[in-house]
């Protein structure tokens, strides 16, 4: 039923082409009764169109694409963020605990002899007489140079025996001391004023590190230290 | 819908949604909203939505938070100004008389000479979108381009 409430729409499918006979008659005769509602000639024009596209960019595209959250990315991604906290806890104990090694750690020197051999003597010097050589290299330092060539030349697996002095601060007997081989490099660098010729000297505070771990064999671990780092060199 | 089914419908649709609604509020920051928050709807429902019609849902979806906007907003009273400016075009082009006449439209009539023109939706279809019959689509499609074409009439009469 056509009504003035809806006779454009039949206006619009007679302008398309669409309209049926039947409606093309029934909207005449709708026009007829109605002389005020029909349309001016070029009132209408099916030609204009409205370009949506005019002038406007969508900015936000990426934003509304999203990417799937797969249960192992997000394992991994925390368990980064784990291994990272462990890492800095890790490093940052380490940290202090060099620093607090360097200053706690017992002066310890050893004096090795010359000419190496399974008989040679490794002496555990009490700390405060190394403190007190530390001062003096301090003051007038030399290179070792001579004493580090002495070092490599040193055959790898030369029987050293060591003892320590059972009178030490701390130390005992049963004590194991554990020289740290990687800072045994350090040694070398370090000056020695008035080098015997026969005997070089390990800082210890630099070199070991010693537990206070009861056990049977102290002496030979720091053999196989000492060894382990000849052979290495 | 499947992840990929929504990343395609963003490819396809956002674009086209967001020329929607920017052409009926002139605000790129309200219509950008409103494209977001219709996607985001799709997202959250995506489980129901027919994959098929899921261009028509995002149109509607946009349409009705644009008339929510523009109820609460009063984005009506900022088109008057939209139209004064329209005069001032220094040489303006076919385009832009258009667009202007656009923004002097009703509501209505400019969703549906958009979805129809913009989009190149069926009448059935604008009528799915804008909860309207297919003849009230027609009568407002009709109303909306005899408006257009007086309002060129009227500008090339002062040009």
């Amino acid at each position: 039923m056509i009504s003035k409430e809806n006779y454009q729409s039949y206006l619009l499918d007679r302008i398309e082409g669409v309209l049926s006979v039947k409606d093309n008659k029934e909207l005449d005769k709708f026009l007829e009764q109605n002389p005020e509602l029909i349309p001016l000639e070029d009132e209408y024009d099916n030609n204009i169109k409205i370009d949506d596209n005019y002038g406007v960019v969508y900015p936000n595209f990426d934003n509304l694409i999203r990417s799937e959250r797969k249960l192992i990315p997000i394992i991994i991604k925390y368990t980064s963020i784990a291994a990272m906290i462990t890492l800095l806890i890790t490093f940052t104990i380490l940290f202090f605990n060099n620093g607090k090694e360097k200053q706690q750690s017992i002066p310890i020197a050893k004096t090795i002899p010359k000419n190496l051999n399974e008989n040679t003597n490794i002496e555990l010097v009490e700390p405060t007489t190394i403190k007190r050589e530390k001062t003096i290299i301090n003051k007038s330092p030399k290179p070792i140079a001579k004493n580090k060539e002495k070092i490599e030349k040193i055959e790898a697996n030369t029987l050293i025996k060591a003892k320590t002095k059972s009178e030490l601060k701390d130390i005992h007997a049963t004590d194991t001391i554990i020289l740290i081989v990687n800072n045994l490099i350090e040694y070398v660098e370090v000056f020695e004023p008035k080098p015997k010729i026969d005997t070089m000297y390990i800082y210890t505070n630099w070199l070991c590190r010693y537990e206070k771990t009861p056990t049977k064999q102290p002496y030979q671990r720091i053999q196989n230290s000492i060894r382990g780092f000849l052979a290495n060199k | 819908m499947t992840l990929e089914d929504y990343n395609q419908c963003v490819i396809d649709y956002s674009k086209g949604v967001y020329r929607f609604v920017f052409k009926q509020i002139n605000d790129s920051e309200k219509a950008k909203d409103i494209v977001q928050e219709s996607f985001l709807k799709l997202w959250q429902k995506r489980k129901d939505v027919d994959v098929k019609k899921v261009k028509a849902y995002l149109f509607n979806t946009a349409y009705h938070k644009l008339i929510d906007d523009i109820r609460k907003d009063k984005y009506l009273e900022d088109e008057t100004k939209i139209v004064d400016r329209g005069y001032h075009h220094q040489n303006p082009d076919v385009k832009d008389i258009i667009n202007d006449a656009l923004n002097t439209l009703p509501q209505i009539q400019k969703s549906v000479l958009l979805l129809r023109d913009g989009q190149g939706y069926s009448y059935n279809e604008i009528g799915e979108i804008l909860n309207l019959s297919q003849q009230q689509v027609k009568v407002y499609i009709y109303r909306a381009r005899v408006s257009v074409k007086e309002y060129i009439k009227d500008v090339n009469n002062i040009i």
